[in-house]
């Protein structure tokens, strides 16, 4: 339930920064001096032809429905999809690593939904993770 | 199993109660804000008004490094550009005779007040004003982003830069460059700009924002290297 909730923060964030790189928006809402836009105005906002926001929108859907699927009652007692979530949050929260680093290094300022972004989707990866570890606790005794 | 129903139905609440705020609020962020009364036209068609790409450039057409800056007035990294390395380009660099600098408009559809400055930019520029007027819109840049109506700070910078008021208000009133603002956006088309500013050195772009000494480290090593160049026949 809880990677629900979280992948649906993040869906509406992904959204937001999507909406605003493709000019729907007339300007981003962030702390600080403009960093969000530096950010999201910068060569790095896009990737491989595709704005990077978009990335985020498509991965957190999935995750939204994965976690969805798993709740299902029958998927209750497998591990299936919270293995799928665990592994696509850990290649999440390297991506949000990339980002972040090019924040640091290259842009040098700091997008506040994007760090929301990484910490919700390291808390993904947290919650999936320790939901594998409990299963396979209880499995062993 | 009906609590577990029940729980479920309470859980389904709450991710549609935050499904409908984040849109609520995405809805409201997008409608805060006044659209630029500019159209932006797609580019790829015949020019613009028949107006092809130039921009304002200052430095001689002979000198051996050409940098052109593709600029947005309401982007944050380009005002820091102008407001801290700017100055000493025009001041140290372009004298030398070795750079000349081309200014080309970027208006970023996000930015609202950004057509509009483009147009103050250039109707200075008509008037011979346009370095100067570059400087106060970026160094004022965070006075007039967020304004409904930036007209009247735009003539309060024109004044202060010594622009002829009058005439300046015809020009921004009637949007007199915009043809030539869209043309000088549109050359960019098949240059792949993905954010502002974004500068090309003799054609090649500069994969970052340089420094002044980045810029005198450009111009002193492409000119000694015309220098030692064979001329070509």
């Amino acid at each position: 339930m809880a990677v629900a909730v979280l992948a649906l923060v993040g869906e509406l964030i992904s959204v937001y920064l999507l909406l605003y790189k493709l000019g729907v928006l007339g300007s981003v809402l962030c702390v600080g001096s403009g960093g969000c836009e530096r950010v999201q105005l910068s060569r790095w906002s896009v990737l491989f032809g595709v704005p990077v926001a978009a990335y985020g929108v498509a991965g957190y859907a999935v995750l939204f429905g994965l976690a969805l699927f798993g709740l299902r009652p029958e998927q209750v007692e497998r591990t299936g999809p919270t293995r799928w979530i665990a592994g696509l949050s850990a290649l999440g929260v390297l991506f949000s690593l990339y980002l972040l680093g090019l924040e640091l290094l290259k842009i040098h300022a700091i997008c506040i939904w994007c760090s929301a972004s990484g910490v919700l989707i390291l808390a993904i990866l947290a919650v999936s993770a320790g939901a594998l570890l409990g299963t396979s606790r209880a499995r062993a005794r | 199993m009906a609590d577990a129903g029940r729980s479920m139905k309470k859980f389904y609440l709450v991710l549609g109660l935050i499904a409908v705020v984040g849109i609520v609020l995405i809805v409201r962020a997008a409608g805060g804000r006044p659209g630029a009364p500019f159209v932006m036209a797609e580019c790829g068609g015949p020019p613009i008004g028949g107006v092809g790409p130039a921009g304002v450039a200052i430095g001689p057409d002979s000198a051996p490094v050409r940098i052109t800056e593709y600029g947005d007035f309401e982007c944050p990294e380009c005002a820091r550009f102008a407001i801290l390395t700017m100055p000493d380009v025009l001041q140290r660099l372009v004298p030398t005779g070795k750079l000349q600098w081309r200014f080309m408009d970027f208006p970023l559809s996000q930015h609202a007040n950004s057509p509009l400055a483009h147009v103050a930019a250039a109707c200075a520029a008509a008037q011979g004003r346009f370095w100067s007027m570059e400087y106060s819109l970026y160094y004022h840049q965070d006075d007039w982003y967020a304004e409904k109506n930036p007209e009247p700070q735009f003539l309060d910078y024109a004044r202060a830069v010594g622009v002829n008021v009058d005439s300046f208000r015809v020009c921004v009133d009637q949007r007199r460059p915009w043809p030539q603002i869209e043309a000088n956006r549109c050359s960019s088309d098949r240059l792949n700009i993905q954010g502002t500013p974004t500068f090309f050195v003799n054609g090649h772009a500069l994969t970052y924002v340089p420094a002044y000494d980045d810029l005198v480290h450009i111009v002193d090593s492409v000119t000694a290297l015309r220098a030692v160049a064979p001329p070509r026949r």
